[in-house]
């Protein structure tokens, strides 16, 4: 495991220093290297510390929250198809957000979308504490979380409907898409430690998640509390599915895909695969955003959202197909 | 030595079990009874998940029942009936789930995991993953996780269920030899035969009440026993 997390680190400062790299303004190597030393060319460092990097390291911020949840929570429903957005968190962040762009906070105060994400996490995560306390079963925690993720959604659909001009309409939409360009260093100190503070908690719910493997009458006579692993995950989710959409708006398929990526490595156990995933899930939504960078021309930006599950579904795909070859 | 004291348990308004009373020693304890008579109820209360109703369970004087979960958790391991595997792991991996508790080192936990594969002989396909194994072996690696405790009191409930005959006999042999070499295994089982071979002490159970308890081949063919199941049966188990 220890191998495979320093490889993981290599990977993923090779992918940062990529993706300082690349952007709209052609910097050659040598005044590249100089301005990311704080030397150079005074347009090249803003450049490079004021546009590319804040926007590197959201998506590999975001994405390790992601990928951490999403672990966490297929763990603890003890299902390989869970992520945030299947149980509500992710779109219920982004119906509060979409609330706050639609009543027009958003052009005075620039923070309330955030603020609102994080607000529609914790409902969500007060829902499933809520059920959780109700000793709901896996399949109910699900169930709940999938009900709340269509009323979220639903609502999110009646808001665009309702929207009072063009205007808000295309604010809602493009933040359903999710991205992280120009996006500024303060975005990055509002979410790099919420989702930090996210992952260390999710990561306490490992041996938890590790018994659960066996049921929770298992779990619970091992001397584990099953309540008590549900609320690490829901509230380390809350921290980094809300801090994510926070700034980065809905971005899908990391969650899912980050585990599924990380168990050909590391093998099943649900408790080994939270930090890996989030290594890994920061490294997808780094490659999508180049890649959403690339694909981008003058006026047409193509959104993180959009990438992920047009890079998701054929990966995710090719990794049924290696499962089901597995098993015969 | 494990005291069950007037141990009752209600579920749903329905009396589960009715102020059972016993005193089970070291060896192995089997606990037999037709379909619905409370076996089941009866090992999940001791281990903690049922609320009693009324009654105590002491271990060696202290209440079990009033014990916290990860205190309990040192003295008792449960194996439940057909344990849900939710994931893939290797049957190490699993059996590692036995000793996952706080405050010990890697050497000592590799130490209990390698005995308690070692006494199940799962260890010639420790790195083999649980979906990849017989229903035997699974079995076994199952019980092996609840070894790798090293719990003095050991609850087992139907761990011969769609076990061939070999299976059962290796099976029960390994929880024999648990009882010979001082532990409390307290065990539900539905075969007879197999509890006349290998049980220290039979306890019978009837529409939640205890039936009788003691030698096996006393018991067996007993009136008692032929009025919990409708049937007779000879010393060794069999239908008569």
């Amino acid at each position: 495991m220890t191998r495979l997390i320093f490889s993981l680190l290599f990977l993923l400062s090779a992918l940062i220093l990529i993706s300082l790299s690349l952007g709209a303004q052609s910097i050659g190597f040598r005044d590249w290297l100089a301005a990311l030393l704080g030397q150079g060319d005074p347009v090249d460092r803003i450049v490079l510390w004021q546009i590319r990097l804040p926007r590197s390291l959201l998506a590999l911020a975001v994405g390790a929250g992601l990928g951490a949840s999403g672990a966490a929570l297929q763990g603890l429903l003890r299902n390989p198809l869970a992520d945030p957005a299947v149980v509500g968190v992710s779109s219920s962040a982004s119906l509060m957000a979409a609330l706050v762009i639609y009543s027009g906070l958003a052009s005075t105060l620039p923070w309330a979308v955030s603020v609102g994400a994080m607000v529609g996490a914790a409902i969500a995560a007060l829902f499933l504490l809520a059920l959780s306390a109700a000793r709901a079963s896996a399949t109910g925690l699900i169930l709940g979380g999938v009900a709340l993720s269509s009323l979220a959604t639903a609502l999110t659909a009646l808001l665009m409907n309702l929207s009072p001009n063009p205007w808000a309409l295309s604010e809602i939409a493009y933040w359903l898409m999710g991205s992280v360009a120009d996006r500024s260093l303060s975005d990055v100190m509002l979410a790099g430690p919420l989702i930090t503070l996210g992952i260390f908690v999710l990561s306490r719910a490992g041996r938890g998640l590790d018994l659960l493997t066996l049921g929770e009458d298992t779990a619970m006579v091992s001397g584990f509390s099953v309540v008590r692993t549900g609320r690490l995950v829901v509230l380390g989710s809350m921290l980094c599915v809300g801090a994510g959409v926070a700034v980065a708006g809905a971005v899908g398929f990391v969650g899912l895909a980050a585990p599924h990526l990380v168990r050909p490595f590391l093998g099943h156990q649900p408790g080994r695969l939270v930090f890996p995933s989030a290594l890994v899930g920061g490294g997808l939504l780094l490659v999508a955003d180049m890649v959403s960078r690339g694909l981008s021309g003058p006026g047409t930006q193509l959104y993180l959202g959009v990438v992920t599950a047009l890079l998701g579904a054929p990966l995710f795909l090719y990794l049924i197909w290696r499962t089901q070859r597995e098993h015969l | 030595m494990l005291k069950i004291k007037q141990l009752s348990l209600k579920l749903n308004d329905r009396l589960i079990l009715q102020e059972i009373s016993l005193q089970i020693a070291p060896g192995l304890n089997v606990i037999v009874g037709p379909n619905g008579s409370g076996k089941t109820s009866l090992l999940r209360s001791i281990a903690g998940l049922l609320p009693i109703e009324q009654g105590e369970v002491l271990w060696h004087g202290t209440s079990l029942t009033a014990m916290q979960a990860p205190k309990r958790a040192k003295r008792l391991s449960y194996l439940a009936q057909n344990p849900p595997i939710h994931w893939p792991i290797t049957a190490r991996a699993l059996v590692a789930l036995g000793r996952l508790g706080p405050s010990e080192s890697q050497q000592q936990a590799d130490h209990a995991i390698d005995q308690a594969m070692g006494l199940c002989s799962v260890d010639q396909f420790a790195e083999r993953r649980m979906d990849q194994l017989s229903g035997g072996e699974r079995a076994r690696v199952l019980l092996a996780r609840a070894l790798a405790v090293e719990a003095d009191l050991l609850l087992v409930d139907e761990p011969n269920a769609a076990l061939d005959p070999a299976q059962q006999l290796a099976m029960m042999q390994i929880l024999a030899d648990q009882g010979k070499a001082g532990k409390t295994v307290l065990c539900v089982l539905h075969d007879l035969p197999l509890a006349s071979r290998f049980a220290d002490h039979l306890i019978v159970l009837q529409d939640g009440k205890l039936a009788i308890e003691g030698k096996p081949k006393a018991v067996l063919p007993g009136p008692e026993l032929r009025t919990a199941f409708g049937l007779a049966f000879d010393a060794e188990g069999h239908f008569v």
